[in-house]
């Protein structure tokens, strides 16, 4: 927590003209916060987002490609004295195992007021478990209301003759907010 | 909430199905750090601080608290591993560096909060990726150094940390001889640790300022 004491002796310069005026210390009191949350468009909790890889129309043909989909990492961030007047946020995989010729790409923009840092993206696979998402945040937040938020885009890359349905299951992505 | 793609008319059907989906609990995280995400502490004389958590929600939540390693032994760092915190309450989870070691030590600790709702269940051809969010706040103890080692490659700056203590600081640009604007990039670098950082094009050189004030400068050749 950051401290700032507003002294006496600053006080007096600002009361000069007033009589009778008893001086009393200002003290600000300034959480360093750290908070992030996933959001939908709507700005509702998400809860529960679905990819459907589905066989094509024609036998002979490839599958096609699934629509990318969009959540929102809604945060509030006030950053501090070096070391912590950075942060970043990433994605990692904590756990279960990505089916055999699927991957996800997922790109983030920053977004918000203040210093919003940047954005990249991230192809999760069987061997990419983890990467930065955001870089260089400092103070900043994101707003509450629907479409705001840092959008990070969902797109499941795949080919067919590499899909194996019987490799389907559960994976874990964790989403940390740290100090770069 | 659920978001579908779904394409109709499959010539397979379900059967040729492979769900992919992404699954979010209730486990956002609703706890909050409110005192930093990287503490210090100079030397065995300090023995430890504290995290403070906010649960600005309207229900009791519990935050768990799991350690990993950032330079040396975790053992070395008591603390909670799981702390209840009521409804609108700020608690402080205390924390103790157990030995006198000198050596320096970083320990990460991330926080997040346990999940009110049930796993969900897992259907045949589905997948579901359960998603999670979480802090990392970072815990030091040892010395900051004033040396570091910088080699230049165009625009960008190696900067190398060859003591055997933190160097803890930012990275300015340097314009008119000064140090300008704010900070382009910054944090630890733990004995060994080597960043490279890029200057803007119209940077004279960069200007490392650790976290006592001391000062590195470099004009760019």
């Amino acid at each position: 927590m950051r401290t700032i004491f507003l002294t006496s002796s600053l006080l007096l310069g600002l009361s000069l003209s007033a009589q009778n005026v008893d001086f009393v210390d200002a003290n600000f009191y300034i959480d360093e916060s750290a908070m992030v949350r996933a959001v939908n468009a709507q700005a509702a909790n998400l809860t529960d987002l679905t990819f459907h890889i589905v066989s094509p129309n024609t036998p002979g043909a490839a599958y096609p490609a699934v629509p990318s989909q969009t959540m929102f990492l809604q945060y509030t961030s006030v950053k501090t004295a070096a070391p912590d007047d950075q942060r970043q946020i990433t994605v990692d995989v904590v756990g279960g195992d990505f089916p055999a010729g699927v991957s996800l790409a997922l790109t983030a923009q920053s977004a918000g007021t203040g210093s919003i840092g940047s954005g990249n993206e991230v192809e999760l696979n069987s061997g990419t478990q983890s990467g930065i998402l955001i870089s260089s945040l400092g103070s900043a937040y994101s707003g509450t209301a629907a479409g705001q938020g840092i959008p990070v885009t969902y797109a499941l890359n795949f080919t067919t003759e590499a899909l194996d349905a019987s490799t389907a299951g559960m994976i874990s992505l964790q989403f940390t907010l740290s100090n770069n | 909430m659920k978001i579908g793609a779904e394409f109709p008319g499959s010539a397979i059907g379900w059967a040729g199905i492979l769900w992919f989906g992404l699954l979010q609990g209730s486990a956002w995280s609703q706890v909050v750090v409110t005192n930093g995400l990287s503490h210090f502490h100079r030397g065995p004389s300090q023995e430890g601080g504290y995290i403070e958590l906010w649960n600005p929600t309207q229900e009791r939540q519990t935050a768990l608290l799991i350690l990993d390693s950032l330079l040396g032994p975790m053992r070395d760092l008591q603390i909670a591993s799981e702390v209840p915190i009521p409804p609108e309450t700020r608690v402080r989870v205390n924390y103790r560096w157990l030995s006198e070691d000198i050596i320096s030590q970083g320990v990460r600790i991330f926080v997040s909060t346990a999940a009110l709702a049930a796993m969900p269940e897992v259907q045949a051809g589905r997948v579901l990726v359960q998603i999670s969010t979480r802090y990392a706040v970072d815990l030091y103890r040892g010395q900051i150094c004033e040396e570091l080692d910088l080699v230049w490659s165009g625009r960008d700056i190696r900067v190398t940390n060859q003591s055997k203590d933190f160097w803890a600081g930012s990275c300015y640009a340097i314009r008119n001889g000064e140090r300008h604007g704010r900070s382009l990039a910054g944090g630890v670098l733990r004995p060994g640790d080597s960043r490279v950082w890029q200057l803007p094009e119209d940077s004279e050189g960069a200007w490392l300022e650790n976290a006592d004030g001391v000062i590195v400068a470099s004009r760019r050749p």
